[in-house]
């Protein structure tokens, strides 16, 4: 099950500080992780197609940073243009994902290009997944909707450190380990036969 | 005759957990009648729900995990009744109870049980309840007795410094949470402690003496800096916690100093009036650093064994 | 009056009950020459010496049965005079087939012919090592080292501070204390044979300040003697370890993985001074010893005992059990911080043997071990400087290299950590297997 080893947010513990802080809600933490998993992607791609140029381990960070900026402020414009409230809401958050460690940690690929995207895809769709139910999840606790739509009782309030950064890196750690108890991790040595 | 063969040592200590944990309730004993007698039914019943809840999850913990059953050393007990003591006493019980079973499962339980809890959980399940229902966690009544039913939100000391004589700060007729206002209660416990050699005097007295200091510094009166808030409560039986603090004296030292100068820092610059839960909890999490960079000298190590 | 200069860390055990000296430390040694004797060939730290009788043989009191075997050989004599019963494996208290010579007493106690040196301030000097090693003596305060050895000086060193451990520390033995008061003067002779054999200018009697008699008697005796101190310490659980000991008396450390030679220190037992007198003064071999009987026996006793003597034979001396014999838990060789469990009462006693605990049923109850609360009260107590808590989390790791990273070799197996511990954590036994096991891993590499 490779795609659970690799997910960011419960195994390898990156972007998570995004995350915490901007995913408060449902809505932005969809749209936080849309926009980053969208560049992880296409940076990813584009870094595949030009890796056959660059043959220095240090010039091929570099460019990777670049790509991953370009990439990063596009995604910055469309948000803005889109959903301009969502993008105030996310903040330095928005144009952060050019530094966003999830990017900056992936291996160097020596495969081409339709690995590299694969590869984007699976952890991105993951990180999409994950982010946008933890702001569910804040959202819920804190303000009793979900995407906007009233579930709880309005007026009752669960519990306000969920909306906190603090409450959320609980929540974070409490998903994770359920996520470990239903899917316990497998060892290293394993990880290299599968 | 059947022979033991276990090995040397063959004599122990009377003290064990359970009897130093015991010796720490006794300790609690004055501050809470002080506190029932100050602020009432409500107070009993929060130390009530507190205590027998974290008794509860402990127990409820260990067994779902399958672990030995251990409430028996009431370390649950101490650490359920050190959190009702610090809660104002019109705490709803609900979330006393959600407390404690926070401080047992969470920062206790899942980091490995007795010993391996990274912060005081008393002191980190007060400061989630503070972060999640703020409103609850702020509602000082003014002492009123063993009657007191419908009371009159006040201001507490640390909130209108000068509102109170030195004289109500030591005795406790002031708004507080249950356990922190009677200050002679604390010191009395704090004897016992002594007495029973279950804490060293270092940390508390060096805790208190930094606290007066750095106060004093930023413009405040120590004594009243000392008397104020959580203070006293906290030096004695919070930053003594002993998974939490360092294990050499001089550690132990620049762990209590450092304690004082935050809580001073934090009422004289920032918007919380009440400086010690945080004080205590961010040292708590610096101990294993001091521990690492003030070690003990090992016997026939260093540049005083003489070698020929 | 006593030393202010103590030693970090260290416990007081048994301190509301005077360390269990009382029972024995008012009454005066009295001989006891058992029935027969299994003298053990392996009594000293080193390869067990060759048996050279066979059963049947006729042996005379002091002579030679056992040949000494390699550097750290010694040999061993007969510790009373008669036949011999059997040359065999015995059971030990840590050797369940120790190779003993095992005679039947005749009572006769007929000497062997002996070698005297004489008196030990006109005796040959260059004679006086060789007797000691001729005389079989190692350690009598249970480490049992070839005291012989402990005088091979290398080249480039030098002694010049003998220190004799009257501190018997160790709760319940008070057969140092009896010697020193019943036999100050031969004492004092050991030391200064000691002394010439290096030409050593200081010798230091160090006592516990629980001992006034003992620290009187043995002040009267160094009176007028060669560079013969006596020094009082403070009271304190192991202040009579080697270690310790060297750091109270003369300010300085024992560097680690060297030997108290390297410091300019040798240290002896009072026993074992007392021991080198008899072999230079009247060319005796170590035959006996003082070894204090107590804990549930009708009449606890310091008995000077041959070298052999089984338990049984001594707790009968004492009377017998004071209770029944199904409610018998244990009994230690040694005081309660370091001692061994006998296995039965059949193990024979060694020349380092020096008490007899023996507990009830009641008093054996191992109490459980529970979690560690990281109260650090083994760190305060541990006279080296470890880190107690933390290493026995290593060894429950079966991490040796971290082990040997915080300096277990470094543990002197005292006992303290494991005694002060709230939480009843099996600590100095747990230390004591993976030290043995590191270094059985640094033979295994270099051999």
């Amino acid at each position: 099950m490779a795609k659970w080893n690799d997910s960011p947010l419960f195994r390898l513990a990156l972007a998570a500080c995004a995350a915490l802080v901007a995913a408060t809600n449902a809505v932005n933490g969809l749209t936080l992780g849309l926009a980053t998993g969208c560049v992880l992607v296409l940076s990813g791609a584009v870094a595949a197609l030009l890796d056959n140029f660059i043959a220095d381990e240090k010039g091929r960070v570099v460019l990777f940073m670049v790509i991953s900026a370009v990439f990063a402020g596009i995604a910055q414009m469309i948000v803005k243009a889109v959903c301009g409230g969502t993008a105030a809401a996310l903040g330095i958050y928005l144009p952060m994902i050019a530094v966003n460690c999830l990017l900056l940690a992936r291996p160097a690929d020596e495969n081409g290009v339709g690995p590299a995207v694969s590869d984007g895809v699976k952890q991105a769709l993951g990180f999409i997944c994950l982010v946008t139910l933890l702001g569910a999840l804040r959202e819920l606790m804190d303000v009793g909707t979900v995407f906007g739509a009233q579930v709880l009782p309005k007026g009752l309030q669960l519990t306000a450190m969920a909306a906190l950064p603090a409450g959320g890196l609980l929540l974070l750690g409490l998903l994770a380990g359920l996520a470990n108890l239903i899917k316990p991790k497998r060892s290293g040595k394993e990880d290299e036969a599968a | 005759m059947k022979l033991n063969l276990s090995p040397a040592p063959h004599v122990h200590t009377n003290q064990s957990t359970r009897t130093l944990m015991r010796n720490v309730l006794i300790a609690l004993l004055p501050c809470a009648v002080a506190g029932v007698g100050f602020f009432g039914f409500n107070a009993l019943m929060v130390l009530v729900v507190s205590t027998f809840s974290a008794v509860a999850a402990e127990y409820l913990w260990q067994a779902a995990t399958r672990q030995k059953v251990r409430v028996g050393d009431l370390s649950a007990a101490v650490t359920g009744l050190i959190l009702g003591l610090n809660l104002p006493a019109t705490a709803p019980l609900w979330m006393v109870a959600i407390g404690s079973a926070f401080a047992v499962v969470i920062v206790k339980g899942l980091f490995g049980g007795l010993g391996d809890n990274f912060v005081n959980p008393a002191l980190a399940a007060r400061a989630m309840l503070l972060a999640s229902w703020p409103q609850y966690m702020t509602r000082w009544y003014a002492p009123a007795g063993l009657a007191a039913v419908d009371a009159v939100t006040t201001a507490t000391p640390l909130s209108n410094p000068g509102g109170f004589t030195t004289l109500q700060l030591i005795l406790g007729s002031i708004p507080g949470s249950v356990g922190e206002v009677c200050k002679i209660a604390i010191l009395l416990g704090f004897a016992w402690m002594l007495y029973t050699k279950t804490v060293t005097w270092r940390i508390p007295v060096v805790m208190v003496a930094s606290t007066a200091v750095f106060s004093l510094a930023f413009g405040n009166n120590p004594l009243t800096a000392v008397l104020s808030g959580g203070l006293l409560f906290g030096a004695v039986f919070m930053a003594t916690d002993y998974a939490t603090c360092p294990m050499t004296a001089v550690g132990q030292i620049v762990y209590a100093a450092l304690a004082g100068l935050l809580v001073a820092v934090i009422r004289k610059f920032s918007d919380y009036p009440e400086g010690v839960t945080y004080a205590i909890l961010l040292m708590n999490v610096a101990s294993p650093v001091i521990d690492h960079f003030i070690t003990r000298r090992v016997y026939g190590h260093g540049k005083e064994a003489k070698n020929g | 009056m006593a030393n202010n200069r103590t030693f970090r860390g260290g416990v007081h055990p048994l301190h509301e009950a005077h360390e269990g000296k009382s029972p024995t430390s008012g009454v005066a040694t009295r001989d006891f020459n058992a029935k027969a004797v299994s003298i053990m060939m392996g009594m000293h730290l080193g390869a067990p010496s060759t048996p050279c009788v066979q059963p049947g043989d006729h042996v005379k009191l002091g002579q030679v049965i056992g040949e000494p075997v390699g550097f750290l050989g010694l040999p061993v004599h007969a510790s009373v005079s008669g036949e011999v019963l059997e040359v065999g494996p015995v059971q030990s208290v840590n050797n369940p087939a120790a190779m003993a010579v095992t005679i039947k007493n005749d009572f006769k106690d007929e000497w062997v012919e002996l070698h005297p040196l004489g008196d030990v301030e006109t005796c040959p000097v260059d004679q006086i090592v060789p007797a000691i090693k001729a005389a079989g003596i190692c350690g009598m305060g249970g480490a049992a080292f070839p005291t012989h050895v402990k005088f091979a000086v290398k080249e480039g060193q030098y002694c010049d501070t003998i220190i004799l451990n009257g501190a018997e520390c160790e709760t319940h033995l008070t057969c140092d204390h009896r010697l020193m008061l019943e036999k100050s003067g031969r004492i004092v002779d050991g030391l200064r044979a000691a002394m010439r054999a290096l030409n050593v200018k200081r010798g230091v009697i160090a006592i516990e300040d629980n001992k006034p008699d003992a620290i009187e008697a043995m002040t009267k005796a160094a009176q007028g003697r060669n560079g013969v101190e006596v020094m009082p310490l403070q009271t304190k659980y192991p202040q009579g370890g080697e270690k310790q000991l060297i750091h109270v008396v003369t300010g300085r450390e024992v560097p680690t993985k060297k030997l108290p030679l390297d410091v300019h220190v040798i240290v002896l037992n009072v026993g074992t001074a007392y021991a080198i007198a008899d072999a230079v003064i009247e060319g005796k071999p170590l035959v006996s010893r003082i070894t204090t009987i107590t804990g549930k026996v009708k009449k606890p006793s310091n008995l000077r005992i041959r070298v052999g003597t089984r338990v049984e034979d001594l707790i009968a001396e004492c009377g017998g059990f004071s209770m029944d014999r199904e409610h018998v838990g244990k009994i230690v060789l040694g005081g309660a911080m370091t001692g061994f469990p006998a296995p039965t009462t059949r193990v024979p006693l060694a020349k380092a043997n020096n008490g007899v605990v023996v507990y009830c049923a009641k008093e054996s109850v191992e109490p459980e071990e529970t979690p560690c609360i990281r109260c650090g009260r083994c760190v305060d107590a541990c006279p080296i400087g470890l880190v107690p808590f933390k290493l026995k989390f290593m060894c429950e790791a079966d991490d040796m290299q971290a082990a040997s990273a915080n300096n277990i070799m470094d543990c002197v197996v005292c006992g303290s950590c494991s005694y002060i511990c709230p939480a009843h954590r099996v600590l100095t036994s747990a230390f004591k297997a993976m030290k043995d096991k590191i270094a059985a891993e640094a033979k295994k590499g270099k051999g």
